[in-house]
């Protein structure tokens, strides 16, 4: 990236100089291997400034362009907010959304995707990994169905490039929004993988000089395309070995975790999952008041988008995870760079909060004396 | 991409080995705690790896590139350096937490 935050400065839309060519080349490098870690072809990547845009892109864009005869759009519930409010503007212009729930591990059920379907349908959303709880949606029988009933189907791949094997053509895949910061490229890229064959088309949300086909017009930003695009070399590369260490460490943290307390809960298939998030709930404690004694543990409960509000997560919602359970989960998250020692050190601090909170917490207290919490009456009748 | 000469001559063992202690020592001078560690296993296990013989070569390759890289992207995180992590300092503070 570095060579093109400084000297090679070029407009990689300038045709007439050298500058312009060689940051015309780079770009190019960095879409080919944007393209070749999810088998797609060069010409399908259109660089966004994020996963964010790309998910706006194909569900305002599809639904934009077959808006005469297409009028509704099938998505789950467990969606990013970036889909789910992109589907409300939608419905707002009079398209009819179907918000499919998810069974109690976080997947849709395909047959349900099935019988959603109507002869109007433009589109059907489902991320292909969770970024609450990590599980793994059905893609390859969702993108089978898809093709098979001639409706378009779009996933947020955003926590899944460079993680789970991706094959935009085995899956049926036909549009994928794409992430560079996710995957340790740099924040504020992204990409949205749009078919050619055969050919999806959508109305573009931004207007201008006509570049990434007419899709995504704005000057390309060089030194960041380049950066996604070496994420995803390296993703392409160490994707079998960041496997094997992700998993021995999530193995570790669940092992530390529950060989030392009880009542910890899993949310989310346990089966159909990608190893580096894992989010668990502990019953009978506050979930913000573990969070704020584990703030040396960069964690979260919910995401980044939603963690500034106090609302339990609306995705452990749709799991039908217990509301008091829900406010006690926390996401942990493990990637490539992450140590054995630091999941040591959040095990060890995670256990000590816990036994701490339950120690002092006279709903674990009666939990444990086998009271069901649900049935007490905690207001008085005068 | 390689010049004819080193196409031509083997890699020899001593080559290999002066490359990874080269790549470990480079990886040392990271100034982040996490890319320290990785870079460390990441070579261990690179080079740990069974590997055919007719690939040695591409990867003796790939590992002096991965070398250039090293160095340079440490010696500009030692220009940036953020604040050190909890998991770094010595004796490191007990699983405390938050205040009472």
């Amino acid at each position: 990236m570095l060579p093109h935050l400084t000297a090679q400065y070029g407009n990689p839309h300038s045709r007439t100089h050298a500058y312009g060519w060689e940051s015309e080349a780079a770009v190019e490098v960095a879409r080919a291997q944007v393209a070749a870690l999810i088998g797609a072809d060069a010409k399908e990547i259109v660089f966004t400034s994020g996963a964010t845009e790309a998910n706006n892109m194909a569900v305002k864009g599809v639904a934009a362009f077959y808006a005469s005869k297409k009028r509704h759009v099938v998505t789950t519930q467990t969606e990013h907010k970036c889909v789910l409010d992109s589907c409300r503007q939608l419905e707002a212009r009079g398209v009819d959304v179907t918000y499919l729930p998810v069974a109690k591990d976080g997947l849709v059920s395909v047959d349900a995707v099935a019988d959603a379907l109507r002869p109007d349908t433009a589109l059907v959303s489902v991320m292909a990994v969770n970024n609450e709880i990590g599980v793994v949606q059905p893609l390859a029988e969702l993108g089978a169905l898809c093709r098979a009933r001639s409706v378009f189907f779009h996933t947020d791949g955003a926590q899944a490039l460079g993680k789970i094997p991706l094959d935009v053509g085995a899956l049926n895949i036909d549009l994928m929004s794409l992430s560079a910061h996710k995957i340790y490229g740099p924040k504020g890229v992204g990409a949205l993988y749009v078919r050619r064959r055969p050919r999806v088309r959508l109305e573009p949300l931004i207007h201008g000089g006509g570049q990434e086909r007419g899709l995504r017009s704005g000057t390309l930003p060089p030194a960041l395309a380049v950066g996604f695009g070496a994420a995803c070399a390296v993703a392409a590369r160490d994707m079998g070995a960041d496997e094997a260490w992700i998993g021995r460490l999530a193995a570790r943290l669940l092992d530390g975790l529950t060989s030392q307390i009880e009542q910890v809960f899993i949310n989310g298939s346990t089966s159909d999952r990608y190893a580096g998030n894992l989010n668990v709930s502990f019953a009978g404690i506050e979930g913000e008041s573990l969070l704020m004694a584990l703030k040396d543990v960069a964690v979260s409960s919910g995401s980044a988008c939603t963690s500034a509000s106090l609302e339990p997560s609306y995705v452990l919602r749709a799991l039908g995870v217990d509301e008091e359970l829900a406010h006690t989960s926390i996401r942990f998250g493990l990637g490539r760079f992450t140590t054995e020692a630091e999941v040591d050190y959040a095990v060890e601090l995670a256990v000590k909060h816990v036994k701490r909170l339950r120690d002092m917490s006279p709903l674990w207290e009666m939990m444990q004396e086998g009271v069901d919490i649900k049935s007490i009456q905690w207001s008085q009748e005068h | 991409m390689s010049s004819p000469s080193t196409a031509a001559a083997a890699v020899s063992r001593t080559d290999i080995v002066r490359l990874y202690r080269a790549l470990l020592t480079a990886g040392r001078g990271f100034a982040d705690y996490n890319f320290r560690a990785h870079a460390r296993r990441r070579v261990v296990e690179t080079f740990r790896e069974e590997r055919d013989p007719g690939s040695v070569a591409e990867a003796y390759a790939f590992g002096v590139n991965q070398l250039g890289v090293v160095r340079r992207q440490a010696t500009i995180s030692r220009m940036y350096e953020a604040a050190p992590l909890v998991i770094e300092s010595p004796g490191r503070p007990p699983a405390g937490g938050a205040p009472q």
